[in-house]
């Protein structure tokens, strides 16, 4: 270091307030509390940092730290006195603590929501079947940009007031809400209030029958695994990503999905077939991800995926995995899919092959042979490859010259996140996962 | 006195004045890797000397320094330059002593240089990051305002937790 003279005046209590908080907000809470003990004024630029992280993480085992930690925040928290606080962090585990600290994440979050917080996070591990309910206070959060509220083990509560009086989250762009309970007017209450939400996401939320939502400013949704979902109806002029992974064991023709998104490019579907015929008008449909298994409706399988083939016609690039294919190989029915209308726009197939079996090559003999724009497709294989396949694939005609044929092992990472269809409760985010690594 | 940087007929040169005099001409997308002049290029064009009486020569030429690795290493897009430019960056940041870090985040901050300010306040943190209270105040050469008592109160309440 310099011995110059300048080096004796204090560098760091003389930044400005915004630089100071840039510096410090790589830092950690234990950072911020040794720094605030430095000087008065390293103090008093410590507790009015705008981003404040909870993390309880490093102190699950010794419960005199765990006090500590909590004394030390929530001294900074009454320290501040209601100074605005551009983002707030929670990631706490209550599986161990109870009540006690329920009630202090409580107080934290009551405190919070009146500061003009503009993104608010709160990942929360309950425990087991155990109820949190959110403040209603949360609501009335008018600065609100970005809302994601996880819970782990229980579930979380989330009320929303029939008649809604407050205008809270008039500025609300994200919304993400794992394992939370909501009701029917959850949906009239995204249409009516949130009128500049952009993406919604609603993961294995419980309690509502209905989610009716009409939105002129979404452009993402993603709906993983509702409980007890009965009735879908998403109508967005500018939605343009849909996920869709509903799965129920009753009848599917108690079920309703509507989607009325004329500007949708990009759809995830996973779980149960329903006979919509929504999709067929999409012109802006580009890829298509299919993992539906069929429901008992249909009286071939060959009638199934034709079904599916045409509610996406024209896609450009499609994935089709195993339980469309798996289905159709057990019918061990011999295949036409003539007048498929969608292969003339088709430039990219992804294929999963459980069993390599016969209808799996007529399958793609026929894309092969009717494709003509087709640039790449991708088979993947999970069991041992037939020894024969890609001889016989390679044999095949195309009517795509310039189509380029892969044929893929597929890997999971890691192994034990392979999850199987028919699990509701294995840990369904890795779906994605799988899906990234095949395509 | 005047340094200017090399250049080819086509690039637009602009013309940067520091608050002692000290003059600069930088290719117009050197200079503009600093939000404030990018603005004021956008603005109002090249053609004025843009005077900038917040920093002195020495340290907008450091900045400039800066810009131009930057912005000479963004123009072939080979994957490589991440890494040439990170190994850049921990060589410019390595050596400063902690007046000249204090002007350069000015500098920086003052003249919107966004992924500088980056650099320079991360090297402020990696100075704080996992020390002790004594040892923070060592480093900055902090003296301690607390008044007599308030110190050790808020030692007892607070760091000794986390020492």
């Amino acid at each position: 270091m310099s011995k110059s003279r300048s080096t004796r005046i204090d560098r760091l209590s003389s930044l400005p307030e915004h630089v100071a908080h840039k510096v410090f907000s790589s830092l950690s809470m234990e950072d911020i509390f040794r720094l605030s003990s430095v000087s008065r004024r390293c103090w008093q630029l410590c507790i009015s940092i705008p981003f404040l992280i909870f993390d309880d993480s490093r102190y699950q085992s010794s419960e005199i730290k765990r006090t500590r930690l909590l004394n030390n925040l929530e001294r900074m928290l009454v320290a501040r006195q209601g100074m605005d606080t551009e983002s707030f962090n929670i990631r706490w585990s209550l599986e161990n603590y109870g009540i006690e600290e329920e009630r202090r994440v409580l107080s934290w979050l009551h405190t919070v929501v009146k500061c003009n917080v503009k993104q608010l996070d709160l990942d929360i591990v309950l425990k087991s079947e155990a109820e949190f309910a959110l403040p209603h206070s949360l609501l009335s959060c008018l600065l609100l940009e970005s809302l994601t509220l996880k819970f782990k083990n229980g579930i979380g509560i989330l009320n929303i007031p029939s008649s809604i009086s407050c205008s809270g989250f008039s500025s609300l762009k994200s919304l993400e809400l794992k394992s939370v309970r909501i009701s029917d007017s959850f949906g009239d209450w995204v249409s009516s209030y949130c009128r500049v939400l952009t993406k919604l996401s609603l993961i294995y939320t419980k309690g509502a029958k209905s989610i009716i939502i009409t939105s002129s400013s979404l452009e993402t949704l993603k709906i993983w695994l509702p409980d007890n979902l009965f009735r879908l109806h998403v109508s967005g002029e500018i939605l343009s990503y849909v996920v869709l992974h509903w799965t129920f064991d009753s009848f599917p023709n108690t079920r309703d999905l509507q989607l009325s998104t004329p500007r949708l490019e990009e759809l995830f579907w996973a779980g149960n077939f329903l006979n919509c015929g929504i999709l067929e008008n999409y012109t802006s449909l580009v890829k298509a991800h299919i993992l539906l298994f069929s429901s008992c409706s249909f009286t071939s399988m060959v009638q199934y995926l034709d079904c599916v083939l045409r509610l996406v016609h024209n896609v450009r690039h499609l994935s089709l995995n195993e339980y469309c294919l798996n289905e159709y190989d057990k019918t061990k029915e011999c295949c036409d899919f003539e007048n498929v209308p969608f292969l003339h726009n088709l430039k990219s197939v992804m294929i999963e092959l459980p069993r390599q079996g016969e209808n799996d090559l007529k399958l793609i003999n026929y894309l092969l042979k009717h494709a003509e724009n087709l640039q790449k497709m991708t088979a993947s294989y999970g069991s041992p490859l037939r020894s024969d396949l890609t001889r016989m694939i390679a044999g095949y005609d195309k009517a795509s010259s310039d189509a380029e044929v892969n044929i893929r092992r597929v890997r999971f990472y890691p192994k034990a996140l392979r999850v199987s269809q028919k699990n509701n409760n294995s840990p369904f985010d890795s779906w994605e996962l799988d899906f990234v690594i095949i395509l | 006195m005047s340094s200017s940087s090399t250049t080819t007929t086509t690039t637009r040169l602009l013309m940067l004045k520091a608050s002692d005099g000290v003059t600069f001409e930088v290719e117009e997308a050197v200079a503009t890797k600093l939000g404030a002049i990018n603005n004021m290029v956008e603005e109002e064009g090249s053609e004025d000397l843009i005077c900038l009486p917040n920093v002195n020569g020495k340290f907008l030429g450091m900045v400039l320094e800066w810009c131009k690795k930057h912005a000479n290493n963004n123009t072939n897009s080979d994957k490589g330059n991440d890494e040439v430019n990170k190994w850049w960056d921990k060589e410019f940041v390595m050596d400063l002593d902690q007046n000249t870090l204090y002007h350069l985040l000015m500098a920086a901050d003052y003249l919107s240089g966004t992924e500088l300010v980056d650099l320079l306040t991360e090297k402020v943190a990696s100075m704080i990051r996992g020390k002790k209270v004594e040892e923070i105040r060592e480093t900055f050469k902090i003296k301690s305002d607390f008044l007599p008592g308030q110190e050790e109160e808020i030692r007892k309440k607070n760091s000794w937790a986390f020492e």
